[in-house]
């Protein structure tokens, strides 16, 4: 996880939506039992009329997730960072899987970290990037944080996804839309207490300037970061730098499936894994729950496990994900 | 006068041929442009800095100063070994009433009368100071070539051994890990064809000068220090010069050769000593350390002197010639 950014912090509250009062308009004086029938019958039989459009397997996702996430710290250079490699090798090692690996300069020292790309084709000529980091922090090495919900659901969340992408390309040899890749990034935490621009982000930093190179970046229609969406009480924020389409489109597909009051209520300006791509112009969205257990009291602590993460925020999570790869598909 | 003059070029010749004797080694030194990485070699960067960077600087000073270090440096090998799916046999001792360990982990060979092979390296600090080059990098090289060993089979038993104490004040004393290793070893009639050292394999320089040697040396070695050095006693000679050739065969990289007499300046410099006392034949695979690294024995010994791209290399050389070793009828 990343840290908040007080430097101009919007904290807009958007609870009352425009949207509700105008609903709430069209009731009209001495018929309001009619109409509030009316709505409720429709609302009840709605989703039904739609064509079925199967949920994304939240419960899967926690599985992977707590797969991962038993497999304790993972901190740069830990025997468990190994491992979690290990699990992420095993698990992609009939995708189109590379391993990109290089060497941090930190504070502690050169650190040898390691992000995964897989790469699932489409049929049009772009890229959309999920992305998510999965080591924990390395500061935090002697409380045993697991980093359940910063690092382990997201890994949960983009597994399960892979899953379906990977269904999807067997039946059709290639997505319909753009190519997606699933980015596993190495050293988005800090290793020292205090979070720094250049003591975090080791992984995106690196991969972002190594696309900017080679020219990939200029591929890359969308920058997709989930960070602690695993969240039991999910309230994702809008996150100031990232690209105002993109959350329009991700607001869009969160309503199809009535999820819209988990996303966007508030904004907050957040320094993550987004921001060496938004630095290059390239069109992101951190989608992040930096508001996790009461006050964020579990955030970086030993308190962020298992228990606090849940399958249905997951399920939310990946409707909502998928359908935003759909609408950028057909933007 | 000319009988003088024929007693003084004999003399010369047979300095001279001692000499020669001592440091030409078979085929020559690779000198052209290090290729590209291989993937292998790349995956053996990877993980020699984690496992560098994992007990330099995550667990620091492992001298007896720290015994809580040594413990968990002696925790975190074993886990590492076990979870490649070696049985790991501790061999605990005390030394001044604190118990320290040597790690073994074996991998039988098909052949169980041949002699066997050891690879070690030791695991301790020069208290007050971190030891990345000496000498976390040749236990992270034990550990790699034990993994890269582990799903093949050899005639010879090849026994992987991590030593504690093998800094001062244990060194070459009864204390030093790898001395109560080898005389249990003696004890045991165990029989040893060759053990080598990995002694402080991370530093190199293309820098004219850079390497420094004991007098006379300096003339029969290159004044850059960008090789490794295969040390040996006299005793070892055989093993010195097919450990240089088989090095020289497989690996892309410089390479030098020595086998003098043990109490040479630097020659008996590390675990492969304690070997020489049972009689068992043993080399040290080096840097060079002193003669080389400037930040030997000092607080400044940290992970970013280590040039892992060439400990890479070097490291699959190293395994390669301990997998003729141990092939070997």
């Amino acid at each position: 996880m990343p840290r908040p950014c007080f430097c101009g912090m919007g904290g807009i509250a958007q609870h009352s939506t425009t949207n509700r009062v105008a609903q709430v308009s069209i009731l009209r004086p001495g018929r309001p039992q009619l109409w509030t029938s009316f709505l409720t019958v429709l609302l009840l039989f709605t989703p039904l009329a739609l064509p079925a459009q199967p949920h994304f397997s939240g419960a899967k996702a926690l599985d992977y997730a707590r797969q991962f996430v038993a497999i304790g710290p993972r901190w740069p250079t830990s025997p468990g960072h190994l491992k979690a490699e290990e699990f992420l090798r095993n698990q992609f090692r009939h995708d189109q899987l590379e391993e990109d690996t290089f060497t941090a300069n930190t504070p502690i020292g050169p650190v040898a970290m390691r992000n995964f790309i897989v790469r699932f084709p489409g049929k049009k000529d772009g890229v959309i990037v999920l992305a998510t980091h999965y080591e924990t922090n390395y500061w935090l090495r002697n409380i045993n944080f697991v980093g359940a919900n910063d690092g382990g659901s997201t890994v949960g969340l983009l597994m399960a996804i892979g899953d379906q992408l990977r269904a999807d390309v067997a039946r059709g040899k290639a997505l319909d839309g753009y190519s997606v890749w699933l980015l596993f990034d190495d050293g988005e935490e800090s290793i020292q207490p205090t979070w720094t621009t250049s003591d975090s982000t080791y992984g995106t930093r690196h991969l972002a300037a190594k696309w900017q190179r080679d020219g990939t970046l200029g591929r890359i229609k969308a920058f997709i970061l989930a960070d602690m969406i695993g969240d039991k009480d999910l309230d994702i924020q809008r996150e100031s730098r990232s690209a105002g389409w993109l959350v329009d489109l991700m607001t869009k597909a969160a309503t199809k499936f009535g999820y819209g009051h988990h996303f966007f209520q508030t904004e907050e300006e957040v320094e993550d894994d987004h921001l060496p791509f938004v630095e290059r112009g390239v069109p992101s969205i951190d989608v992040i729950d930096l508001d996790y257990g009461p006050n964020n009291s579990y955030h970086h602590t030993a308190q962020d496990t298992m228990d606090k993460i849940s399958a249905r925020s997951l399920t939310i999570d990946g409707d909502v994900f998928l359908e935003t790869i759909h609408l950028i598909d057909a933007r | 006068m000319r009988l003088l003059l024929v007693a003084l070029a004999l003399t010369i010749a047979g300095v001279l041929g001692r000499f020669l004797w001592i440091t030409q080694m078979r085929l020559r030194s690779y000198a052209g442009t290090l290729p590209p990485l291989t993937s292998e070699e790349l995956e053996l960067r990877y993980r020699l800095s984690a496992e560098v960077s994992y007990l330099s600087v995550t667990i620091g000073d492992r001298s007896l100063l720290h015994p809580q270090s040594l413990q968990a440096a002696s925790e975190y090998l074993s886990s590492n070994l076990r979870e490649q799916g070696y049985a790991v046999v501790e061999h605990p001792y005390s030394v001044q009433g604190e118990p320290v360990n040597n790690l073994e982990a074996t991998l039988p060979g098909t052949s169980g009368t041949l002699g066997q092979v050891i690879v070690g390296a030791h695991y301790d600090s020069v208290a007050g100071t971190v030891g990345a080059n000496d000498n976390c990098t040749g236990v992270a090289g034990v550990l790699e070539i034990a993994r890269l060993m582990r799903q093949m089979k050899f005639r010879r038993t090849v026994r992987f051994v991590l030593f504690v104490n093998e800094e001062p004040p244990y060194f070459q004393t009864a204390d030093m890990g790898s001395r109560v290793y080898a005389h249990q070893l003696r004890q045991d009639g165990v029989p040893i064809s060759g053990m080598i050292s990995l002694e402080t394999i991370g530093f190199y320089s293309d820098e004219p000068g850079s390497q420094k040697y004991p007098p006379v040396l300096n003339l029969f070695y290159p004044s850059k220090g960008n090789f490794i050095g295969i040390v040996g006693n006299t005793e070892s000679r055989g093993l010195v010069r097919e450990s240089v050739r088989d090095f020289r065969e497989s690996t892309r990289f410089p390479s030098e050769g020595i086998a003098a007499p043990g109490d040479w300046l630097g020659i008996g410099w590390s675990d492969q000593w304690s070997f020489w006392q049972e009689g068992y034949p043993g080399i040290m695979v080096t840097d060079t350390a002193p003669f080389r690294y400037p930040y030997y024995h000092t607080p400044k010994d940290t992970v970013e002197k280590v040039n892992f791209d060439k400990a890479a290399r070097v490291v699959d050389g190293i395994r390669k010639l301990v997998e003729e070793l141990a092939n070997k009828p």
